[in-house]
């Protein structure tokens, strides 16, 4: 196939000729038709990516479930774990992803102020988590039970870290997001990229609820009780 | 939408009926343009960034580093900020490009013809 | 600018769900209000975690279960509350592809469990032949 095509595009590709020609998608969701609308391409896409990224999450989650016991004579869950700021985080990440929600809803009715209010106040809600986090991490070095200590609290700080990494890209994204809606608008490539924002910042709450059940909650029962 | 087959060898029938009429059965399709992402060179720019920012984090050069994640952080902005993402293989070109395919495939009927 | 509306046509018309966008037809108070239900249930739950935790009223062993049983089920919540993943047939491709993953993790988290807690099996085995052969040998 020659290559003249893709360097140099004769006819107009304006605006309004790639908005009439593929707003109308002639698809069924059945087979015919040819491809989904954008939006739909787009959202999917990126829902396989979320899960792909979950299965990430499950190979750390496995990795801690089998170090769990290997404390190497140091500090073990149960000394460690700090419930009243667990809990004040996961308030914190479950509010952010309830108000991200909302700034969703004002995307579709096209409110510009709502949406730069919400998109700050779940921006804000995710700091207070990040800062929450970074000073559990520093206290537990400190207390001489950093990543170095045991294998299993390696494998708690690569979990727990990698979760708080995902937040800290997600807050770039959602700043990125904000400056971009409040320089283009609405516009419709830009609320694509929203609605896998959206994803994404749920996702990461799902996986929360995941790591505060399974590793702070249960690594807090007694020993007599663990399975 | 289900095909419609009548016989075992479905495309070898095909071939072999075209070879027999000397032409194609199926009549040229309806052109449409067609929508190709634009070419961008931030795959590869980031991808430098990020080299730069795993060498410097493995022998704890934190400068370089932090240098190496804002500029892989800045080339996804820039990258975002573009206003045209895709453009259009227009109607013309693409019914160009497949008449020379369908005549390509012509010539190979007409010079292999069924004995 | 494209003026179409961004909500995907609901189960009754042609196209498929994205997920994270809610069905066409709804008000934005039914939207709220069912944002709102997700956000209670979550912290209903969220606080059951907590008191189980601490409780003696759960018999012991069983309290991690109860724990894994809540956290499935909180994540049930953010998935039809938030992500608006449904059993509605325009959402049957999302549906695939989630179970798709969690087939996937719970392979990787059962399996990679399940092979090391049993890494010691053969050493049991080699030790049991090794004593057995020790006794028969004659002296």
């Amino acid at each position: 196939m020659s290559t003249e095509v893709l360097r140099a595009p004769p006819a107009p590709d304006t605006d309004a000729e790639i908005a009439t020609h593929v707003a109308t998608s002639h698809s069924t969701g059945r087979g015919t038709g040819g491809p989904a609308s954008k939006r739909i391409v787009v959202g999917y896409g990126f829902w396989i990516f979320l899960l792909s990224d979950v299965v990430m999450f499950s190979a750390l989650f496995a990795s801690y479930a089998v170090l769990f016991k290997n404390t190497a004579g140091g500090p073990s869950a149960q000394q460690l774990f700090d419930l009243r700021n667990i809990a004040l985080e996961t308030g914190c990440l479950l509010a952010s992803t309830f108000v991200c929600g909302m700034a969703s809803l004002a995307v579709s009715e096209r409110s510009m102020k709502w949406t730069q209010l919400l998109l700050l106040l779940t921006g804000l809600l995710g700091l207070t988590f990040l800062i929450l986090e970074a000073r559990e991490f520093a206290s537990l070095v400190v207390q001489g039970a950093g990543p170095t200590r045991s294998a299993f609290l390696s494998s708690f700080f690569t979990l727990v870290g990698c979760h708080g990494a995902h937040v800290t890209a997600g807050l770039l994204w959602l700043a990125t997001m904000m400056a971009q809606f409040r320089a283009k608008g609405f516009r419709e490539d830009i609320r694509h990229r929203f609605l896998c924002f959206t994803l994404f910042w749920h996702a990461l709450d799902i996986i929360w609820v995941a790591i505060f059940s399974l590793v702070y909650l249960v690594g807090t029962l007694p020993p007599q009780m663990l399975p | 939408m289900l095909p419609r087959v009548t016989s075992d060898e479905p495309y070898w029938d095909l071939k072999r009926r075209a070879r027999e009429l000397g032409h194609f059965a199926s009549a040229e399709p309806h052109y449409e343009p067609i929508e190709m992402p634009r070419n961008s060179a931030t795959g590869f720019v980031t991808a430098f960034f990020a080299v730069i920012a795993g060498f410097s984090l493995i022998w704890h050069i934190w400068w370089l580093a932090i240098l190496g994640l804002t500029g892989a952080y800045l080339m996804f902005v820039v990258f975002a900020w573009r206003d045209k993402a895709e453009m259009m293989i227009p109607t013309v070109e693409v019914a160009r490009l497949d008449r020379e395919n369908r005549a390509a495939r012509a010539a190979v009927l007409v010079a292999e013809p069924l004995s | 600018m494209s003026a179409n509306d961004n909500h995907d046509t609901g189960s009754h018309v042609a196209e498929d769900c994205v997920p994270g966008s809610p069905a066409v037809g709804r008000t934005v108070g039914q939207e709220i209000g069912g944002y709102l239900l997700g956000l209670g249930l979550a912290a209903g739950l969220t606080a059951m975690s907590f008191w189980a935790c601490g409780t003696r009223s759960i018999y012991g062993p069983g309290v991690a279960v109860a724990l894994l049983v809540l956290a499935v089920a909180q994540i049930g919540i953010h998935l039809v509350f938030f992500l608006h993943i449904t059993t509605a047939p325009d959402n049957s491709n999302n549906i695939l592809a989630l179970a798709f993953g969690v087939l996937i993790v719970c392979l990787i988290v059962f399996g990679s469990v399940w092979v090391m807690d049993h890494l010691s099996h053969m050493d049991d085995l080699n030790q049991h032949l090794a004593m057995s052969a020790l006794i028969k040998r004659p002296t």
